[in-house]
């Protein structure tokens, strides 16, 4: 035997909304128009519970007694928390799309439909709409993995048909206006349950409900940065210890949400650098905080070509403080911390796994292809010690001179002269300095070399005797058949 | 090279590890057979003023260097910084003083730092195998030999046999030529006096102005020290000069030698008896000799105008 029942899928979930508002709360719309509703959202600190109405048992088309809804006013919101607000939809002229207006802005919208999704229907979407008049609209999903599942219990069984879809969370708006619900396509069908001795078959209807959790907005507030630097000179910082905290301060009006001042620190989307970012700061909140800079990847300096670009390898992150203290987020102007030159080339031998020099042994010195400073950087190292025991060795020398090369910074030593970074000249310690008569280029081959045996031999003369003299001057020099005749690389220990 | 960076990053930044852990860990680095690591620890513990090397590193140490030594004139692929790494690896070795590094020193050290031709020259007789071998097999080394030759001679002439002193005398002078500016080191550092009319001879003769220089500033620092020199002092060493040339000599040679032994202890008489024209007589006569040897083979142009050289001088100062 066959029996038409009517049920409402939705009453189970009405009675455990039910609580305390009555009739006057009701705002409902108009027959012709569309179902919409109006929600008062009380002003900022002021809490107290909102109500709403929904099309009473207005479209279902059979005896109301299967249509509990139990209130008119389904849902108390308690705007602190937990903050819930639900509309009903009508499920049998349906589906209209449900408007629901705010009277004033509210942010964390979270919609969560209550009713039931048929499997193979169209779940719905939201779209909201911030204050500006932007909007975002967002799919409901549901989970069709029970659809056609075989439920028994008792020698009872039934074939499973749709499900409770996803909730929503309006994440990319930060305050919303009023949100148009576009409800699940299929609002009614058949289902059957099979007993031993007979199959009920009876026809569901879906009133769609959807609770709304919001929290009520923040209107008047501001936040200023007025710190964010690291600890080294110009606020500038590496990834070294002690030197990778960054204090960061901001003001916020009120100022009783001081210490709800929740802060961002990002890799700067301005510069070419990916910079790892702090894993939070400390305290997790608050007007004064800090935040560690981690290590970086060493291998971002080998894509970098000789000399580069500071934005190319200066570590830079983005502050950005806000407050939300029930409602929308007001974001600060961000702040950018970046490290300096000077900083920016510690960063290499800390990244490559030398010490760094201090920064008081940086001096500015352009870049150039010959000469003291052929790094990459305007600034070298400079060694006082090292610069006195050259200048003697350069008086004490009658012929030709020319230093091919003393500061190297560790990247340029590692990727553009392709070597290892055992060199002293990444600290100023050592220097090349050209044998003459030097190679040339050959303008056919490119490649380099003496013009004549005799340029030749007077080149291994030459390399002979500065050696002598460097080593008689107390200068570490690198042996002749490791290096080549065209420079003398000349050293001091620990300069 | 990350993964070595990062080991060497942990190693420098990690002031919580203990200082003669760090050094352990650099040490066992040392075993790579990727001279690359090698180059990374021996960089960080040659940058480490205070890091103290234990001596039983030493054996493992002197034995990774001498291999070093003798394997560097095959310098690897891509390594623009392989020099360094040598000239690290070797002040790091001679922190230890270790005797059983003396080969590496001798073959590839001295060719770095004064420390290490020091060292070498210390060892005294002990290094002079060492020494001829580098001299042998290191083209590139001599100039540094004759220098450590020279330091051993000015500050370790006790460790030698009057003998050993002449070979090395010898060896001094039978490289002045091809080694001009390694001989000029030495002649500046002992001094040797009696090697003034090579360094003129030298400064006359080479197409290089860096070793006429060089030669010229050397004999004019000689010059004045030479001039100081009393007569039985010159007398004395250029018997030394004579002995070292005389070593090991046979047939014509040998009779050069010996004529010339005789004409010195001669002179040497007569001056010290203060027989003016009598000694100025046998210098002469040693100066002609000297260059009869050099008409009959016997004599190379170095030996001659050495030795005659010599005689002259202190012949006309009587």
């Amino acid at each position: 035997m066959v029996a038409g029942v009517r049920f409402s899928s939705v009453a189970f979930s009405a009675v455990l909304l039910a609580t305390a508002c009555n009739d006057v709360d009701v705002v409902a719309p108009t027959k012709t128009a569309a179902p919409a509703f109006a929600v008062y959202v009380p002003p900022p600190g002021e809490g107290g519970v909102v109500c709403t109405g929904y099309l009473k048992a207005r479209a279902f088309g059979g005896p109301a007694g299967y249509i509990d809804y139990g209130h008119l006013c389904e849902t108390a919101l308690d705007i602190i928390s937990p903050p819930l607000q639900a509309v009903y939809e009508d499920g049998h002229t349906g589906p209209y799309d449900l408007t629901v207006e705010f009277s004033r802005p509210v942010a964390h919208l979270v919609v969560m439909p209550v009713d039931i999704w048929h499997c193979g229907a169209d779940p719905g979407s939201i779209t909201a709409y911030a204050p500006s008049g932007a909007s975002v609209t967002l799919p409901f999903t549901a989970d069709a993995s029970d659809c056609g599942v075989k439920h028994e219990e008792h020698n009872v069984y039934y074939f499973g048909s749709g499900t409770l879809p996803q909730s929503l969370v309006i994440t990319s708006l930060d305050s919303v206006t009023r949100v148009v619900i576009r409800p699940t396509s299929d609002m009614s069908w058949f289902s059957s349950v099979f007993y031993p001795d007979r199959v009920v078959t009876s026809e569901g209807f879906v009133g769609t409900v959807y609770l709304l959790s919001f929290r009520e907005p923040v209107t008047a507030a501001s936040v200023v940065i007025f710190k964010a630097q690291g600890p080294n000179a110009g606020g500038s910082f590496t990834t070294r210890s002690g030197e990778n905290k960054l204090s960061l301060a901001a003001g916020v009006t009120p100022a009783t949400l001081a210490p709800t001042i929740q802060w961002e620190v990002v890799d700067d989307p301005d510069d070419a650098v990916l910079t790892f970012e702090p894993n939070g700061v400390t305290p997790a909140f608050g007007p004064t905080v800090d935040a560690s800079v981690p290590p970086q990847d060493a291998g971002r300096w080998a894509a970098i070509p000789h000399r580069g670009k500071l934005n190319q390898k200066s570590l830079a992150l983005r502050v950005t403080a806000a407050v939300d203290g029930s409602g929308t987020l007001i974001r600060s102007t961000p702040a950018v911390v970046r490290q300096d030159e000077i900083d920016t080339v510690r960063e290499e031998y800390i990244e490559l796994g030398l010490a760094p020099p201090g920064r008081g042994q940086f001096t500015g010195e352009p870049p150039v292809e010959v000469g003291l400073n052929t790094g990459d950087y305007g600034v070298m190292v400079w060694s006082n010690a090292f610069t006195t025991v050259l200048n003697a060795l350069r008086f004490a020398w009658t012929a030709s001179w020319q230093i091919n090369s003393q500061y190297r910074n560790p990247v340029h030593q590692k990727w553009h002269v392709g070597s290892e970074t055992n060199s002293a000249h990444q600290y100023s310690c050592a220097a090349d300095l050209q044998t003459f008569p030097p190679r040339v280029d050959d303008p056919v081959t490119h490649e380099r070399h003496f013009r004549t045996v005799q340029d030749s031999l007077t080149a291994s003369q030459y390399w002979t005797a500065l050696a002598d003299l460097a080593d008689r001057q107390g200068f570490i020099v690198e042996p002749l058949k490791a290096s080549n005749i065209g420079h003398v690389h000349v050293e001091k220990k620990a300069c | 090279m990350l993964r070595y960076g990062a080991f060497l990053a942990l190693i420098l930044s990690a002031g919580r590890l203990e200082a003669q852990s760090r050094v352990d860990s650099l040490v066992a680095l040392l075993d790579s057979p990727d001279w690359r690591v090698r180059a990374g620890a021996t960089f960080a513990l040659y940058v480490d003023r205070d890091a103290q090397i234990p001596a039983r590193y030493g054996p493992p140490l002197d034995a990774l260097f001498e291999r070093e030594a003798l394997a560097s004139n095959e310098r690897p692929e891509g390594s623009e910084s392989y020099g360094e790494y040598l000239l690290q690896l070797t002040d790091v070795v001679l922190r230890l003083r270790d005797p059983a590094s003396l080969r590496g020193m001798a073959l590839l050290g001295i060719q770095t730092s004064v420390a290490a031709k020091q060292f070498v020259a210390q060892q005294g007789s002990t290094s002079l195998g060492y020494l001829d071998e580098a001299w042998a097999t290191e083209r590139t080394a001599r100039s540094s030999v004759m220098a450590t030759w020279g330091i051993m001679l000015q500050q370790f002439n006790g460790l030698l046999s009057r003998e050993q002193r002449l070979l090395v005398l010898s060896r001094l002078l039978s490289g002045a030529d091809s080694e001009p500016v390694g001989f000029a080191r030495a002649a500046e550092t002992v001094p040797l006096l009696e090697a003034i009319p090579l360094l003129e001879q030298t400064a006359a003769s080479t197409p290089f102005d860096i070793v006429r220089q060089r030669a010229l500033d050397v004999a004019s620092e000689l010059r004045p020290v030479r001039g100081t020199a009393t007569t039985a002092t010159l007398l004395d060493r250029l018997g030394d000069w004579r002995g070292a040339v005389c070593l090991g000599a046979a047939r014509a040679r040998q009779g050069a030698c010996e004529a010339l032994t005789n004409i010195l202890a001669d002179a040497s008489q007569h001056a010290a008896a203060g027989r003016t024209l009598p000694a100025r007589n046998a210098l002469s006569a040693f100066a002609n000799r000297t260059e009869a040897a050099f008409r009959e083979g016997a004599f190379t142009a170095l030996e001659r105008d050495l030795l005659a050289g010599s005689a002259r001088y202190i012949a006309q100062r009587l």
